[in-house]
């Protein structure tokens, strides 16, 4: 038995040294991934990447960067139902709800505001106007169609900031997406 | 600095053990966090991860390219999965915040919260991304190694139970748990400091107008801009110091001051759920183990101050269960309240119970001394109303059947 007590101490001796290795590469990966993106950066995180994101340990903090928003915007959804008629759904708008419920449902404004009305995440767009479609499920008068709009309103500039007047941002109404509803949505 | 001279510095910080009360403490309040921000999500739960949720299975899985450690893949979607998964989930986070099989509970909710990370990414916020990493490093450290329901299990079944968790630990998760919140601020600075706008100074005027995020009214302090100047750059510098300059001792709680004002302003003006608290929580790693113990003692000597005189208890230690019992009262008692003695039965003492309490100028064994003691100690209070309850005479009788003693009544 004296090989485990032999094997014992050499893992005991070698603990700081694994221990360093796993040390720098978590920090490595970190400062890689919150860095911005650039080939170099991507060819040295390559390797480790794909461990991270599957652990869930990918991660970025740039709140309310690089500028933040001004325009107020919100969102609604136009649904026509199968006889013509037409009803809105408006998204949650936290500065219409109870302070206590905002903690709660604020994870809807990220949902829509941070993400569907961004064109990356233009994805999530169809899953979204069927969750809207489905608030509408009626057997007898079914949806049909779902789109969604913006209402954007520019924040005014600070009195006293110079700005351009010609490309201050105007309040605008956009019709973003549409879909078509089909039976199986509403299932 | 020679190469081993900066070997040795470096197995210093990481490897070289310290008291676990840092992170302990830091696991206890990061529970309460996870209970929370399960309460937050429980009404809307299948909305957000369901069956028929705001975002699909199917679009989730094709936004992550490449595997994923999400456990919600192994069992079928329906609503009814997801609400036992998540009970578990939170259940688990009671386990952490409590510290019961602090380990198990640890790893289940770092499951969790990368589970539903994968399945909708698209309602997380930056505090819940912290959240999620900092579970996978608390799962990885000795957390429940002080302060923790599993230590008293240790203590109550242990030879030597005065030494259970007493013994250091190597810091090593603690310290990436602080690089990580270091990293946060450096991110959070650099991607402002490239922008002009917060450059300009006015991104704390337009944030502050942004009707989504209103939380509580700040009145007047918003309406002018060059305080909001000031509070641009106000949050440029502390981002800035808190990972640059929180690794010197001598300002780090002057830092961390002034990091808990900032963060508890922007909890106050801005709805962001949890956030702010996750941040505040996780300063609790910076802090030196010998000031948690200096804190500890001026808060029991103002608990004493408050209560008034520590109340006698006496431990009998004839038996080998009178040690494990006066080491767990005593790891009970937090805030010592109690003047505990563990001693051997003396001829002034009668044969009797295995613990005694003086309450006025009375002893008192038996089922009084748990009423006595649940009164007495927080920690114990949610039992008090238990020990009222009928049945409870017998089971004190039966605990108290060990060889022991009880001062004789005055």
């Amino acid at each position: 038995m004296a090989w485990i007590s032999r094997l014992k101490s050499c893992s005991a001796g070698m603990r700081p040294v694994i221990g360093t290795v796993a040390i720098l590469i978590y920090m490595g990966g970190i400062l890689l991934i919150l860095m911005p993106n650039s080939p170099l950066r991507d060819r040295i995180l390559a390797p480790v990447y794909r461990y991270f994101l599957a652990l869930g340990l990918t991660q970025s903090y740039a709140v309310f960067t690089p500028y933040v928003a001004t325009t107020n915007v919100i969102l609604t959804a136009t649904v026509t139902l199968k006889d013509g008629t037409t009803a809105v759904w408006v998204f949650p708008r936290m500065e219409r709800l109870a302070l206590a419920a905002r903690g709660a449902k604020e994870r809807y404004r990220k949902w829509w505001h941070d993400n569907l009305l961004q064109d990356p995440c233009s994805a999530i767009r169809p899953d979204a106007a069927r969750f809207v479609a489905r608030q509408f499920a009626d057997p007898a008068n079914p949806p049909v169609l779902v789109s969604l709009q913006s209402h954007s309103r520019p924040i005014p500039p600070p009195p006293g900031v110079e700005f351009d007047q010609k490309n201050m941002p105007q309040p605008e109404q956009k019709t973003f997406f549409v879909y078509k509803v089909v039976a199986e949505d509403l299932k | 600095m020679t190469l081993k001279e900066l070997w040795t510095w470096w197995q210093a910080i990481w490897f070289e053990p310290r008291p676990v009360t840092p992170i302990a403490l830091y696991r206890i309040i990061f529970g309460c966090l996870v209970l929370s921000f399960g309460f937050l999500l429980w009404p809307d739960l299948t909305n957000f991860f369901g069956e028929h949720a705001i975002v699909s299975m199917a679009t989730a899985r094709q936004w992550w390219h490449g595997p994923t450690l999400n456990v919600l893949l192994l069992f079928p979607g329906d609503d009814n999965t997801l609400i036992s998964l998540f009970a578990l989930f939170m259940v688990a986070a009671l386990g952490l915040t409590v510290g019961l099989f602090t380990r198990v509970s640890a790893f289940v909710v770092y499951l969790g919260l990368v589970a539903l990370t994968f399945r909708n990414p698209f309602v997380f916020h930056s505090g819940d991304c912290f959240m999620r990493v900092a579970s996978f490093l608390l799962m990885l450290s000795p957390c429940g190694e002080a302060l923790s329901l599993d230590n008293l299990l240790k203590v109550a079944i242990s030879k030597d139970p005065a030494s259970v968790g007493r013994s250091p630990h190597p810091p090593w998760a603690q310290r990436l748990i602080q690089f990580n919140l270091a990293a946060v601020y450096a991110d959070a600075f650099w991607t402002k400091a490239m922008s002009e706008q917060w450059l300009s100074g006015l991104s704390v005027y337009y944030a502050t107008r942004l009707d989504q995020f209103k939380r509580l009214p700040v009145p007047l302090l918003f309406d002018h801009v060059w305080i909001c100047k000031l509070l641009s750059w106000g949050t440029l510098t502390i981002e800035l110091a808190m990972w640059t300059l929180i690794w010197f001792r001598d300002i780090r709680y002057w830092l961390l001051a002034a990091a808990i004002l900032f963060h508890l302003g922007l909890d106050w003006a801005m709805n962001i759920p949890l956030f702010q608290l996750i941040m505040i929580a996780t300063f609790v790693a910076f802090v030196d183990p010998a000031d948690l113990t200096k804190v500890m003692n001026a808060i029991k000597a103002r608990a004493r101050n408050l209560v008034g005189e520590p109340l006698p208890v006496v431990v009998s230690s004839v038996s080998t269960a009178g040690p494990r019992m006066a080491e767990l009262i005593r790891r009970l008692d937090i805030f010592g309240l109690l003047d505990l003695t563990n001693q051997a039965c003396a001829d002034d003492l009668q044969p009797g119970v295995l613990v005694a309490v003086r309450s006025g100028n009375q002893w008192h064994s038996g089922l009084a001394v748990w009423r006595c003691l649940a009164g007495r100690l927080p920690l114990l209070w949610i039992f008090y109303p238990f020990l009222q309850l009928p049945g409870m005479r017998w089971l004190a009788s039966r605990l108290n059947k060990r060889p022991a003693c009880v001062p004789k009544a005055n």
